[in-house]
């Protein structure tokens, strides 16, 4: 029952484990954000294959280097939400249209369907559901080049 | 007991208040056959008088097996003498003389059974209102029933509620001052040109024409007049429209707050009243049309009233026999305007309120789109919308004829009127009275002058129209919440939750709810209220949390009467869980700290895990991040029950109001909610109405009320023993589910 620091470990067939500090092995966990869009790499949890809280951290900051670095890239895995650098050209300026765009992770095309798709979040964040359901997410929008803004700007 | 049928004379002037102990008098205001028959009805010692209009008396003297039963149905109370089982008189009264006949019932009922009145009276002075027997908290010399506001008069329904909008305005006083100066300076020079056209007519063209040299100098500076002139109108033009269309926003703005935010402070009774759309529409579209009003219709009006006075002036000083003749026909436009207007308003006021209609169509049909769907109702809800479309074309259509009319014969009327100068003006240049200029520049005044005029009496429409809509704001405005804020509220120590109430009779209306409720409620005690549909659970729970007052009688916390404490400080220390959980659009972290905003995350989590809804959080794609919609759509009904637990918890209240939180949901998840519920309630007092023998089961208490009475109090074990109402309940329940589960079905 010696208290240890908690680990995060990954099997050949790439399902993670996490084996807590009493050493217990919790096999097929997921590693989820509370609040994925406002606070990320807070209040983290380690949910179990049946969707229970096993653990929870208030901050990554303080953990273990290892530890950290093994949550980081479990929730990198997870969370697909590529950010938008650029907008490079709208097939039209109103919904449905089609968005060529350039993100983070690379040259892509976005289907907006309705204005209701772009959700604001704090005063310059934007978060854009396409068709598919994917979220991109616009960190600032104040901070995009002119012509990207100006194109977003009409379906804001 | 007959009251004379015949128009009665006036009673001998009725007292409205006891007149002293040991004396009550009630003027009762129906007779037997239910007409307006005025008669008084007065205890005086141990003896019952009766005088009828006509001034006859009876008279009866109280013995002890006496009593007087007292109903009322349909706003008509009905007072009976009982002797024994023998029924000695009957007596009506309309919902005025209700508190004064309960008055005189319950002296009569001390009189009756022995007890001295004078006695009775002394004790009871010293903590409640003679009146109405509410409670007078310390400190305070006045009922806080009785002494409560009324509401203010109907204001009167005309133009001048306009007036009431400068209460919006006093803020702004140098804007609009300002705006003042500028509209009369920009109109000035706006009527400077045509001024010039007499001397350029007399002193250029006219000498050119006979031949003259043309004078240069002369004409281009006339000319530069013309042109500075006009830029100067259209500098101050500019400037003035700036500033009073900037003013004018403010005040539409400053007027939606003040609505909304009084609206929010009526009680729930004013909105139990009222329909959705029809607010939507007040507080929308119509202080925007008075805006629009202010901003631009008023404007105008005043320039048009400048510019018609110091036209008329100018051309007085031309020429006053020829102003004369322009002038002729203002007082017939006056006259007209004057006809019209009150059928305009009228017109207008009701386009409003079918516009109000529509909106609630509106208002109804999107949030209940699933039961309009379910029962394949689309057409019949499109044909209600298009058939009030069809009577606001109609109402428009009505307003129309009249205006339609009365644009085009103003219109006539100043042509009329340019064909008049015209004539007069050919005849007096013909006999060499007036120069070609002067008549020239009067033309070109009353060109200006009678496009005004036109425009002016178009301002009759939008007046109306404003004065319309600002009726229907101040109707909300004019509202008192019928919960009135304390007079002085008392700072609220740490509060313990002991919770009172005293001889609480409600009335909705004209039907009485909740009768004589007496109840003490011990800090941290778990209380289960039962009883059928419509029996008073609901709005006892709405009482305690103050969303009506009571009618009589008192409510207090830790010792002191509600009504003495600020209203928010109170609700701070009541958490409610609802039957239907409401969500707001946003996020579920906001709608989990909608009762304490500054709440960190860790709390709310906190408080999630507490209320069981942390995991199926942790579930959604952007965990607290993702956005429930107006009607929480993507959640279940057990789930949105669980975030609302979670918004109770986490404001930390020390009474908790529980209204059928576990009805609304299977079996499964209520035991879910159960388990949020066990979390909920420890350490506070609680109120709990439910369906559900399971929560009631931990219950300290269970009170049982049958039409607006506390018939049985007392423990789970208690009441099964007593065999009473509670007893019953448990029968037929076990007898529906087979004897299984003890589940009580009690309506909502």
């Amino acid at each position: 029952m010696n208290d240890r620091v908690p680990r995060l470990a990954r099997d050949a067939a790439g399902v993670l484990s996490w084996i807590d500090a009493r050493g217990t092995v919790h096999r097929g966990v997921h590693l989820v954000q509370a609040f994925p869009l406002t606070a990320p790499g807070e209040q983290v949890s380690v949910v179990s294959a049946e969707g229970a809280e096993i653990d929870a951290f208030e901050r990554l900051d303080g953990l273990d280097p290892a530890l950290r670095a093994a949550i980081d890239a479990a929730l990198a895995e997870r969370e697909f939400m590529p950010v938008i650098e650029r907008v490079l050209s709208v097939s039209r300026h109103w919904v449905p249209s089609t968005l060529d765009i350039e993100t983070d992770r690379g040259p892509t095309q976005l289907v907006l369907e309705s204005e209701e798709a772009i959700r604001r979040i704090g005063p310059d964040k934007l978060l854009i559901r396409d068709s598919r359901g994917i979220c991109f997410v616009v960190k600032s929008h104040s901070g995009l080049d002119r012509r990207s803004r100006k194109l977003l700007e009409r379906f804001l | 007991m007959d009251t004379d049928a015949a128009a009665a004379p006036k009673v001998p002037a009725a007292v409205p208040h006891p007149g002293g102990a040991g004396s009550h008098r009630v003027e009762l205001d129906l007779d037997l056959e239910l007409r307006f028959v005025r008669s008084l009805l007065e205890l005086a010692g141990d003896c019952l008088r009766w005088i009828g209009p006509g001034g006859e008396q009876r008279e009866w003297r109280v013995t002890p097996g006496m009593r007087l039963g007292h109903e009322a149905h349909a706003g008509a109370g009905r007072l009976q003498l009982f002797d024994g089982g023998t029924c000695l008189a009957t007596w009506r009264h309309t919902q005025d003389a209700f508190v004064a006949v309960q008055r005189l019932r319950d002296a009569f009922a001390r009189v009756a059974s022995g007890r001295s009145q004078a006695a009775l009276h002394d004790e009871e002075a010293s903590a409640r209102c003679p009146i109405c027997r509410t409670s007078i908290p310390a400190g305070q010399v006045d009922c806080p029933q009785c002494d409560a506001p009324e509401g203010t008069e109907a204001a009167a329904p005309s133009t001048w509620i306009l007036l009431r909008l400068w209460r919006f305005a006093r803020p702004y006083k140098r804007s609009l001052l300002l705006g003042f100066v500028l509209t009369l300076a920009s109109t000035f020079a706006t009527l400077v040109p045509p001024y010039l056209t007499m001397p350029l007519m007399d002193r250029v063209l006219i000498p050119t024409q006979r031949g003259e040299a043309l004078d240069v100098g002369l004409a281009t500076g006339y000319l530069g007049a013309l042109l500075v002139a006009a830029l100067v109108a259209w500098g101050l033009g500019y400037w003035r429209t700036y500033i009073l269309a900037l003013v004018a926003e403010r005040i539409g703005a400053d007027m939606r707050n003040i609505t909304f935010s009084h609206l929010l402070n009526l009680s729930l009774e004013y909105f139990g009243g009222k329909r959705t759309g029809d607010l939507i529409a007040r507080i929308g579209a119509e202080t925007d049309r008075i805006c629009v009003f202010l901003s631009l219709q008023l404007l105008d009006f005043a320039t048009d009233l400048v510019m018609i006075t110091m036209t008329a002036v100018i051309l007085a000083s031309i020429d006053p026999l020829l102003a004369v003749v322009t002038l002729a026909p203002l007082p017939f436009i006056v006259w007209l305007v004057y006809l019209v207007r009150d059928r305009l308003r009228f017109g207008f006021e009701q386009i409003n309120r079918t516009w109000g209609e529509v909106t609630n169509v509106l208002a109804d049909t999107i949030p209940g789109i699933r039961v309009v769907k379910a029962f394949a109702q689309e057409s019949r809800e499109v044909n209600r919308f298009a058939e009030l479309n069809q009577k606001n074309l109609r109402m428009n259509d009505r307003v129309n004829r009249v205006w339609a009319l009365f644009a085009p014969t103003v219109t006539l009327l100043t042509e009329i009127g340019l064909l008049v100068v015209w004539a007069f003006g050919i005849w007096q240049v013909a006999h060499d009275r007036v120069s070609i200029g002067v008549l020239t520049a009067f033309l070109a005044y009353i060109g200006r002058f009678f496009t005004r005029v036109d425009s002016m009496s178009r301002i009759v429409s939008f007046t109306q129209q404003a004065a319309a809509g600002a009726k229907r704001i101040f109707d909300v405005l004019d509202c008192v919440p019928t919960v009135p804020p304390p007079h002085q509220p008392l700072p609220l120590a740490p509060v313990e939750g002991r919770i009172a109430l005293r001889d609480v009779t409600f009335q909705y209306g004209n039907h009485t709810v909740l009768r004589d409720i007496n109840l003490e409620i011990a800090p941290g005690e778990l209380v289960g209220l039962i009883g059928h549909s419509g029996s008073g659970k609901s709005t006892l729970a709405n009482l305690i949390c103050r969303f009506y007052d009571v009618s009589q009688g008192s409510i207090s916390l830790d010792g002191r009467d509600v009504r003495t404490i600020d209203i928010a400080q109170y609700r701070k220390h009541i958490g409610v869980v609802l039957q239907e959980p409401f969500l707001f659009f946003g996020t579920i972290a906001e709608n989990i700290a909608y009762g304490k905003p500054e709440a960190t995350r860790a709390d709310i989590i906190e408080a999630a895990r507490a209320a069981n809804a942390h995991d199926f959080i942790l579930r959604l794609p952007f965990g607290y991040d993702s956005v429930v919609g107006e009607r929480g759509q993507a959640l279940s009904g057990g789930e949105r029950q669980r975030i609302s637990i979670a918004r109770a918890l986490l404001t930390n209240p020390r009474i908790l109001i529980l209204d059928e939180a576990t009805s609304a949901v299977d079996s499964t998840t209520e035991k879910e909610i159960q388990k949020a519920l066990d979390t909920l309630v420890q350490g506070r007092t609680t109120i709990a109405i439910a369906h559900r023998l399971s929560t009631l089961r931990k219950a300290d208490r269970l009170v049982v009320l049958d039409k607006g009475e506390i018939v049985e109090v007392g423990t789970h074990d208690d009441l099964l023993a007593r065999r009473g109402a509670y007893y019953r309940f448990c029968v037929n329940q076990s007898q529906q589910e087979g004897g299984g589960a003890m589940l009580l079905e009690v309506g909502a």
